[in-house]
């Protein structure tokens, strides 16, 4: 359900499959739990995401909440073929952070901006 | 003496001390009488002594009278029976004393006259009591010491002890005290002498009583020839002797009809503390007494290295009486045959001494014999029995007992009887029989003319009737005739009791109407008892069965699914059923699994062997595929975790499984399978086919196998069949004619699954009694239609299905991908708020209804049955933007009973509902 790895300092995860109320549970505590201490910015990749609600926004928030109160900058990865877009559009989620269509480009965001 | 030979350790000095010195537990009446008799008489050869020294010595009258007083005062005293022993010895003591310083005193000091002195703490010795002995020694002391002082003259005849009396008095009590440890080393010495004879006698004691009690036993055994009261009277009396909280008497039996088996007698503990456990195993602690290998005798069985070594309880099962002390004896037989066992146990530990060993070892031997002798007679009246029937009616009696023990049902049972005498022995035969906690039933078989009504036992009998025949023979467990033609003649009845192990079970009862069908007579009455008995053994054992039988399957039920989950858009059913004839639990099982995804486990199974062991193997299994399968594995992955968790548990730890993955959206089967039977595919059009996959090793047989994926397309509306073995297999043909016939079946089912696994499991098990246990699951692809209907449970564990079946129904009418995901999220909101907002407990569900519009507009509507209120009624913060922004309209239609929102799109490419 979720994956990380390291890119520099960077750390991206990477959430999977379906994401409802159901799993937004145990994503948010793995979350917390597999950044490595060190880590100066997180990528949230929701390319291998297949399905995404209300619910699954608002974790997305947490997340991101979480993340700056930990000092990381964040951004969000979501390729431009996905469906997610018009998703991430409605809900705004780019007032909260920057939302990347290319890896390393959220990877640089994730690097640099600290601004939010 | 033990305290002797204990080391004294780290005791202390004192307790060291006491050690050698006379316990002074007081002489045995007689002892003490004879001793104190003598006592007494040397107090009277003193009396008259001490007056004729004192004349030889010169003394004149008064003082002579003066000096006898006191001696022949304190003889008195000792001699008064009124006395305690003790105040009797204590006078003796000082009457003694009082002698040798009289004595003393006359002589004027002689020191040859203090030697009485020492003869005299000798003569106290005697009676084995400190007090008299310390007053003796006491007495010396202060009789030097004072007269000494006052008198010197009158102790002392030498100059030195005249002025120093203190100091010759010391003298005098050193030699005196070395005179009383004399006298205690004799006093110790008599002391031990007497316990070795008191433990003599305790021995000899002991023995007659363990031979007393054995020959009881022996003559209370040999005398009674009733094997039930032998056993019974063996284990109480037993337990009895042995001391023991409670005792069983395990027993093998040799039966014609039933064969060997084994039966138990408990005391002192009521049945029902044992009668749900299985008999006693052979676990090295056990083993031993039923191998006739000698006697277990142990002061704590739960210390002992042989204890505990077993699974699955490890020790004693729950609810087992606690056993700490165990004695457990062979019962032998004259051929060296083990016949059985008696056990004994106690709560506390080191309860059963080399005695007990010995009682049960005789009550062993006793019982031994009185079991050959009931043996010996039973196989005697046995053949006196069968001696009096003749040659042709033996013969019905031996097929009586092959249709009797044919079946396993109670009623065919009594059924085959009837059915036997009425065809081959009488007009008619009635069998009243009780139910465990019921009244009389009675089945008829044969004709009952109006002749025949003239007999009583014809009538059914009422309860408390005691004239009925058939109450009669219940109550006397006689049989009885009956007949109301004259002298005997028919119409005429035979009525038997059905007498089982433990009581009676009913009645037989044999009738002719007419002289000329008269086949039955008096003198066929032991022909009718004969088949009685071997009815009521058939009836016990049929009940026995059907009771076993029942517990094995609830407890097999137990570890099934109580019930299959509901996924939306696939169906299924199962049946399990236990086979025969034994009545242990099987290892078969089977499992439904929602998977994320709205996909689906399905997993059928069976671990090799049968009982507790497979039932637990069979429920870890089912727990670790869960896991392995909650965890997103693949087929192929779980059984590769499985069969490692297996690996090494050795050759009972084997299973063979079949688990695939059924994607509802892509219409795919993926299965693994590990050495179990094919999986088969049901198609309404075509064939039932088998889908093949590379058959792995069963789980636990290598450690490092590994199992292919194969990958099946399913339409809608096709069954797919997952069974064990115990559905095709037959000890007469093959496997594959199995399958084949198992093909052959399912051409043509109902298309309910609950009927379609019953009439699978009728047409393939029907007709023969089943070996082995049969489980068949069968899952069923939903197929899509123009209108989409789901009832679903309010719970969040849902969504993963309804989304799956809603994806396939938008697939089948046309929606694009993006139309797919846009309508899901919006459906998924509307669900999401109808599980939040459901109403009160009863009514925990919502449905979601689809349909495409003649216009090509896609219609969805999510309805709950709660009674909303206005504010809880708004569809969450985020949730509503992003339906808005994802369908073309939004209604909400909030009425009392529920809530439903409605949602419709038009697709830029809906296929028309005629073409759906």
């Amino acid at each position: 359900m979720i994956d990380v790895t390291l890119d520099g300092r960077v750390a991206i995860v990477s959430l999977q499959g379906e994401i409802d109320m159901t799993s937004v549970g145990p994503v948010t505590s793995e979350f917390d739990s597999r950044i490595p201490t060190d880590a100066a910015g997180v990528v949230i990749d929701l390319s291998e995401v297949t399905y995404l609600d209300s619910a699954g926004i608002q974790m997305l928030f947490d997340l991101i909440r979480s993340a700056r109160t930990s000092r990381l900058s964040v951004s969000v990865l979501v390729p431009e073929s996905s469906m997610l877009n018009s998703l991430l559009k409605i809900t705004n989620v780019e007032q909260a952070c920057p939302v990347v269509s290319e890896r390393a480009a959220a990877i640089q965001a994730a690097a640099e901006h600290q601004s939010y | 003496m033990a305290q002797v030979m204990a080391a004294p350790g780290r005791r202390g000095l004192l307790a060291t001390a006491r050690d050698f010195l006379p316990a002074g537990a007081g002489l045995p009446e007689s002892l003490w009488r004879v001793r104190h008799a003598a006592v007494v008489w040397l107090l009277v050869a003193h009396t008259v002594g001490i007056p004729l020294f004192a004349l030889a010595r010169g003394w004149d009258l008064n003082h002579v009278v003066l000096e006898s007083l006191p001696v022949p005062f304190l003889t008195a005293a000792a001699a008064w029976r009124a006395l305690s022993r003790r105040a009797r010895a204590v006078a003796a003591s000082l009457a003694l004393l009082t002698s040798s310083a009289i004595l003393v005193h006359l002589s004027g000091g002689v020191i040859e006259m203090h030697f009485h002195f020492f003869v005299m703490i000798g003569v106290v010795s005697l009676y084995q009591d400190w007090i008299p002995f310390i007053t003796a020694v006491g007495y010396v002391l202060i009789h030097h010491g004072a007269v000494g002082v006052l008198d010197p003259g009158a102790v002392y005849n030498h100059q030195a002890a005249v002025q120093g009396p203190w100091k010759w008095a010391g003298i005098h009590a050193g030699f005196i005290g070395a005179a009383s440890v004399a006298a205690l080393v004799r006093w110790r010495l008599s002391e031990e002498a007497v316990l070795e004879r008191q433990n003599a006698e305790q021995r000899l004691k002991e023995e007659m009583r363990i031979a007393s009690s054995l020959y009881e036993v022996g003559t209370l055994l040999a005398a009674d020839l009733d094997g039930d009261r032998v056993v019974q009277a063996v284990t109480d009396r037993a337990t009895e002797l042995t001391g023991a909280a409670f005792g069983a008497f395990f027993y093998n039996v040799e039966d014609v009809e039933r064969g060997a088996y084994m039966l138990y007698t408990l005391s002192g503990a009521p049945v029902e503390a044992f009668s749900k456990f299985d008999l006693p195993r052979a676990t090295p602690i056990f083993e031993p007494t039923f191998k006739g290998e000698g006697v277990v005798r142990v002061d704590d069985v739960t210390q002992d290295p042989r204890y505990g070594q077993l699974d699955p309880h490890r020790g004693m099962p729950a609810g087992h009486l606690p056993v700490r002390s165990y004695l457990a004896v062979s019962v032998t037989g004259p051929d060296g045959s083990v016949i059985g066992g008696l056990f004994f146990g106690h709560p506390e530990p080191g309860k059963f001494d080399a005695t007990a060993e010995r009682m049960a070892v005789g009550i062993a031997s006793h019982a031994a014999v009185a079991l050959n002798n009931v043996r010996r007679y039973e196989s005697e009246m046995q053949a006196r029995r069968t001696a009096e029937i003749s040659a042709d009616r033996l013969e019905l009696l031996s097929e009586a007992s092959r249709a009797l023990f044919s079946s396993l049902e109670p009623q065919s049972v009594f059924r085959a009887v009837s059915s036997m005498v009425t065809q081959q022995l009488a007009d008619f035969c009635l069998i009243d029989y009780l139910e465990p906690g019921q009244e009389l039933r009675r089945i008829v078989d044969g004709e009952i003319s109006e002749e025949a009504r003239a007999l009583d036992v014809v009538e059914p009998p009422r309860p408390g009737d005691a004239h009925h025949p058939v109450n009669q023979a219940i109550q006397s467990r006689q049989t009885v005739f009956v007949a109301a033609g004259p002298q005997g003649r028919p119409p005429a009845a035979i009525v038997v009791p059905m007498i089982g192990r433990h009581e009676v079970l009913g009645t037989l009862t044999i009738g002719v109407v007419h002289d000329s069908t008269a086949r039955v007579t008096r003198d066929d009455i032991p022909v009718a008892e004969e088949l009685a008995r071997r009815a009521a053994l058939a009836i016990e054992n049929a009940r026995l069965y059907a009771r076993q039988r029942t517990l094995a399957e609830t407890l097999q039920h137990s570890l099934l699914p109580e019930s299959l989950p509901k996924v939306p858009g696939v169906d299924s059913a199962a049946v399990y059923a236990a086979g025969g004839p034994g009545v242990e639990v099987g290892g078969d099982w089977y499992d439904v699994i929602p998977l994320s995804g709205g996909r689906v486990g399905i997993a059928v199974g069976d671990v090799v062997g049968r009982g507790e062991r497979a039932a637990s193997l069979m429920g870890q299994l089912r727990n670790a595929l869960r896991a392995y399968a909650f965890d997103g594995k693949g087929p192929s992955a779980t059984l590769s975790g499985l069969n490692t968790l297996l690996s090494g548990g050795g050759a009972e730890h084997m299973a063979t499984l079949a688990y695939g993955v059924l994607d509802p959206v892509a219409g795919t089967l993926t299965m693994a399978n590990a050495g179990h039977l094919p999986v088969l595919r049901l198609r309404s059009g075509s064939p039932p086919e088998f889908l093949e996959s590379p058959p792995g090793l069963p789980l636990g047989a290598l450690p490092s196998s590994s199992y292919q994926e194969v990958a099946a397309s399913l339409e809608g509306g096709d069954v797919v069949l997952l069974y064990t073995d115990g559905l095709v297999e037959e000890r007469t043909s093959s496997i594959d004619a199995g399958l084949e016939r198992l093909r052959q079946a399912t051409a043509d089912v109902p298309s309910d699954l609950d009927s379609l696994c019953q009439s699978v499991a009728g047409r393939l098990t029907g007709g023969r009694d089943s070996s082995d246990d049969m489980a068949i699951l069968a899952v069923r692809l939903e197929p899509v239609g123009p209108v989409l209907e789901l009832d679903l449970d309010s719970d969040p564990g849902v969504l993963g299905g309804m989304r799956a079946a809603v994806r396939r129904w938008l697939m089948a009418n046309g929606a694009d991908e993006t139309e797919v995901f846009e309508l899901l999220v919006a459906c998924g909101e509307a669900a999401t708020n109808a599980i939040r907002h459901a109403g009160g407990p009863v009514e925990r569900q919502f449905r979601l209804c689809g349909e495409v519009s003649p216009a090509g507009e896609v219609v969805i509507s999510v309805s709950d049955f709660g009674g909303w209120t206005e504010r809880r009624s708004e569809v969450g913060g985020r949730g509503l933007p992003i339906i808005e922004a994802y369908v073309d309209r939004l209604d909400v239609d909030r009425r009392p009973e529920g809530t439903t929102v409605r949602l419709t799109r038009r697709l830029s490419n809906a296929l028309t509902p005629a073409l759906a």
